[in-house]
């Protein structure tokens, strides 16, 4: 008996711990993305603006040299309401692989 | 076909998976001839890599025949037998431009993120980046450590920076120590020393590679390792263990201003790392996944001289059907097992 009583406290208290963690989580979560990304595309400013893939165009976005010849650095954000977070992240990351190699290797 | 399949923690079973196709026009098929266990494979089989799932096939380590090739391919062609660098990598990032194949932005590595060699057949991407081509005189049996183990221990040597006359201690007996361990002696080093606690693998060492050994069971490592440099300290410590106790001792024990390489496979943090030795001696601490783009042309040359040979490393060689077992046999190290080798 002693031994179901702790199982149950432990659950019990468990439960409250996901709760409480759920509730910091809800907290702290943006609702949408609107900050701004950056990444290195190793290729001329020419050649990035002139080759901008499609998933970027819905996105503002602006576009410098990098130092050093490491190519073009390139800095986009959410239009409008935002994505959701990890989103804007995704698109560089898979424009990147489309604007240096042309594919997205999978 | 069939294929080696992770199936939950430190469960494997050879199953039926879909033939590979070539599905961009850089990729070439290859039907694996013989595919090997690596140590950074057992992290996967533990289930401590949160991306591979249920069904991936493992392996990354493998030399093959071209069976097909997609139209932009202008290095391979049908027929042709390749050693395969086990990190994929595009050939045009930054990374890539800097020789830095295992850091590239578009790439990935097999049996981790794209489906693994121990199968019959394996699809290879960018495959005129990291593909080549194996000359007739080098066997199946030393062609395939080029494909990690041998570009991984040379990568150790040669990126610490081992030159003529230095004293290099390497930690851990395994393919990759044994295999960097010889990178060190042909790049002119004057002593160099493998520290294990199982003598089979020292014995390799020693018959094989033509290292010093210690045993750290039996031995005081760092006294052995002061009185066999002068009361210095080694040049160079590579640590080809993959365990924190080993990189800990290499940091320690290394020469004040020497150079200490981190081969083994480390995911998260590491406590008590030894931060105040690395400050006050002066030591230059790397690391780096493999960049076997770099190395295996050479690496190919030197095996079919002769001057890095393999063979002795594959221990146990199994039909792919047995691969459950020949990796239990590779984790428990069980019948002085260093390596397995399936036959798919």
């Amino acid at each position: 008996m002693t031994r179901i009583l702790a199982a149950a406290v432990v659950v019990a208290g468990g439960l409250v711990v996901a709760r409480r963690l759920a509730r910091r989580r809800r907290a702290v979560a943006p609702a949408a993305d609107r900050r701004w990304h950056s990444l290195t595309v190793y290729r001329t400013l020419d050649e990035v603006s002139a080759n901008l893939p499609d998933r970027l165009r819905t996105l503002e976005v602006q576009l410098r040299s990098a130092p050093g010849g490491r190519g073009t650095e390139l800095r986009v954000r959410a239009a409008g309401a935002g994505l959701p977070a990890g989103e804007v992240e995704r698109i560089l990351r898979l424009s990147r692989s489309l604007l240096e190699v042309g594919e997205v290797l999978r | 076909m069939r294929a080696l399949q992770w199936q939950g923690p430190n469960q494997l079973a050879v199953g039926e998976v879909p033939d590979p196709r070539i599905r961009t026009r850089g990729d070439i098929v290859v039907r694996v001839r013989q595919s090997v266990t690596c140590g950074s494979d057992l992290h996967v089989l533990g289930g401590s890599n949160p991306y591979v799932e249920k069904g991936d096939v493992l392996g990354h380590e493998f030399v093959g025949e071209v069976v097909e090739h997609g139209p932009d391919v202008q290095r391979h062609r049908k027929g042709d037998r390749v050693v395969v660098a086990s990190f994929i990598a595009c050939g045009r990032c930054w990374f890539c431009s800097q020789r830095e194949y295992s850091l590239c932005d578009n790439g990935g590595c097999f049996g981790f993120s794209h489906a693994g060699s121990h199968a019959e057949y394996v699809r290879v991407p960018f495959a005129d980046v990291g593909a080549f081509t194996v000359p007739d005189e080098i066997t199946d049996e030393r062609a395939l450590f080029a494909s990690d183990s041998a570009a991984t221990g040379w990568m150790g040597a040669d990126m610490a920076g081992v030159k003529v006359g230095d004293v290099v201690a390497v930690w851990g007996a395994g393919a990759v120590g044994q295999l960097a361990a010889r990178a060190a002696i042909l790049l002119g080093a004057d002593r160099v020393m493998v520290i294990d606690r199982h003598e089979n693998r020292l014995h390799q060492a020693e018959k094989h590679i033509g290292a010093e050994t210690i045993n750290c069971d039996r031995t005081d490592v760092g006294a052995e390792l002061l009185d066999r440099s002068g009361g210095r300290g080694p040049d160079v410590c590579l640590e080809a263990a993959g365990e924190l106790t080993a990189v800990r001792e290499a940091v320690q024990l290394c020469r004040k201003g020497g150079s200490v390489f981190v081969l083994g496979l480390f995911a998260g943090a590491m406590d008590k790392f030894p931060l105040g030795s690395v400050t006050s001696n002066g030591l230059t601490v790397r690391s780096a996944r493999m960049h076997g783009q770099r190395y295996i042309p050479m690496l190919l040359q030197r095996m079919a001289k002769g001057e890095l040979t393999t063979e002795h490393l594959a221990t146990h060689v199994l039909p792919l059907t047995q691969a459950p077992e020949g990796y239990r046999l590779f984790r428990t190290r069980e019948d002085g097992c260093v390596r397995s080798v399936f036959l798919p």
